[in-house]
């Protein structure tokens, strides 16, 4: 399934995590960005809801980036 | 207690999470406080109950428990994808139940569990925050208590009430409430 980074920051923005969507760049760790697990536990249901895929908790736990997200969501 | 012909009862809840906590744990911490409550049934109620709704995902039931240390263990991810999948839905359903709108309802008071957690289902709800209230950032989570405190922080011009709580099982239940008089 092909979404990009910009979809994915658009999803994000649909959300009440609160990050600065402009320093949020494909290749920015999410750990740099300070979203705590709750935030990224939303980012990630933002990305199952749209995509209607379940993302594993190891696959949770290892993507840290758009690019990351991207690369994963190819395969699925 | 309508089934056994009972007219007053005393509903008491405690969860002193202080003693299943582990300090080391960043995730359960800082969110949990200790509070108990109780409130009177009877025939003379300060709310008159509605109809309810209830659920239960047992498969999910590993998300919110205690290990063989005692000690407290929450898949924090996990309780949060059901809260925010789950409970908009139990509280439209128990709102339509109930033969209402959530424009006729003047408070939502969820279970306090965080305030990340209830702004995510307020904002799934399409509510704004003076309708969904956070009261609990002095105390914190305080578990089966955390409905009962929320309902006594109300004033008098809030007349009908959705109350929603959700946690471990992982259940949850939703119904309306309506002052009485």
């Amino acid at each position: 399934m092909l979404v990009s980074g910009p979809d994915i920051r658009g999803l994000i923005q649909n959300t009440n995590v609160n990050v600065d969507i402009s320093k949020l760049q494909d290749d920015t760790s999410f750990q740099q960005l300070d979203l705590d697990s709750l935030d990224l536990a939303s980012v990630f249901l933002a990305i199952e809801e749209k995509c209607g895929i379940k993302i594993p908790d190891d696959a949770f736990d290892s993507l840290d980036t758009l690019n990351d997200v991207v690369t994963y969501m190819k395969d699925k | 207690m309508e089934a056994n012909g009972l007219k007053r009862g005393l509903l008491f809840t405690a969860d002193p999470y202080s003693k299943v906590i582990d300090p080391g744990d960043k995730d359960t911490a800082m969110l949990f406080g200790d509070a108990a409550a109780v409130t009177l049934l009877g025939e003379v109620p300060a709310w008159n109950a509605g109809k309810f709704v209830f659920g239960s995902r047992g498969a999910e039931r590993e998300a919110i428990r205690v290990n063989e240390d005692g000690r407290l263990n929450i898949n924090g991810r996990a309780v949060f994808t059901f809260a925010a999948t789950e409970i908009p839905g139990s509280i439209r359903e128990a709102v339509e139940l109930n033969g209402l709108s959530l424009s006729d309802v003047n408070r939502v008071i969820l279970h306090q569990s965080s305030r990340y957690i209830v702004d995510t289902i307020r904002i799934r709800l399409g509510l704004e925050e003076e309708k969904v209230p956070f009261v609990a950032a002095a105390y914190g989570n305080t578990v089966s208590s955390s409905i009962s405190i929320a309902l006594e922080a109300l004033d008098d011009t809030v007349k009908t009430v959705v109350i929603s709580g959700f946690g471990v099982g992982l259940s949850w239940a939703s119904g309306v409430l309506t002052r009485a008089g």
